[in-house]
């Protein structure tokens, strides 16, 4: 149960340690952060909590299904900052999916945990997203 | 060049009044016959042939719902130009963007200055018109709001 006020953060990604390491930085920042591992816990999410920030990653299960995920995000929320984590250099097919489903950023799974964050964050205050 | 499609896309509602569209080409046959297709979905479309054109039209008018730009005009991604004005005038409208020559470079830019959609040219009908109704539902909810 998060306090009033609280914002809540969605973290979707296969990888537990990379969840876990979100989470704990998001939560220094005063962010409920619900994980999910996969699509369907990640549905479930949606249907039970408003988010204000969601990142996704971009081959959850298989390559580029995490496309549709934050598509579906930005939908549902269209007040929150939705971003994808990228595993790889990015490239061109992937910002044109993010301008395409209406992702507001892309960013580097490889990128330091703390940086990621506080990058993360900022965009998020830049675009209205929290 | 654009390629037609069979699929059937949803048009505007009719019971609200036309969407209003900014199409921005320098290709004439282009824009002339992207105008008649959008005109004949319900959009009401007024044309600029370049970039400069086009930023006349959105000082002059704000009134816009909707800008469809191609990126290489009288300069490599000046459309980008027309996008990133676009996207300051209120209410903010629907910013699409058609291009032959994506790089990473001109896609990242797009998507840091927060443009709705990406087309490729030759346009595909079937992906530009769905995605176009989307965005203008989309936009008339969060004005109803």
């Amino acid at each position: 149960m998060n306090k009033p006020g609280q914002k809540r953060a969605l973290l979707v990604h296969s990888d537990m340690e990379i969840l876990s390491n979100l989470q704990t930085a998001l939560l220094r920042e005063g962010f409920v952060a619900i994980v999910a591992r996969d699509l369907s816990s990640a549905l479930l999410a949606i249907t039970q909590h408003q988010f204000q920030l969601a990142a996704v990653f971009a081959d959850l299960g298989e390559p580029g299904a995490g496309w549709p995920l934050a598509g579906v995000l930005r939908l549902a929320f269209p007040r929150a900052f939705v971003c994808v984590l990228e595993q790889s250099e990015l490239q061109l097919a992937g910002v044109q999916s993010a301008i395409n489903y209406g992702v507001q950023q892309i960013y580097r799974q490889t990128t330091p945990i703390a940086e990621l964050v506080s990058t993360l964050l900022s965009d998020s205050q830049r675009s209205g997203g929290q | 060049m654009i390629k037609s499609s069979n699929s059937r896309v949803s048009h505007p509602d009719p019971t609200t009044r036309p969407f209003h569209l900014l199409l921005v080409d320098d290709e004439s046959s282009v824009l002339q016959t992207l105008r008649m297709v959008l005109e004949n979905e319900g959009y009401q479309v007024m044309t600029a042939e370049s970039c400069a054109q086009a930023l006349t039209l959105l000082q002059k008018d704000s009134s816009f719902d909707g800008v469809i730009t191609d990126l290489n005009m009288e300069e490599e991604d000046i459309g980008l130009e027309v996008a990133r004005i676009a996207l300051q005038t209120k209410p903010r409208p629907v910013v699409i963007v058609l291009t032959g020559f994506a790089s990473l470079a001109n896609s990242r830019q797009a998507l840091d200055l927060g443009i709705d959609y990406m087309a490729h040219k030759p346009v595909e009908l079937s992906d530009l018109l769905p995605a176009l109704s989307r965005l203008v539902s989309r936009r008339r909810e969060s004005d109803s709001q």
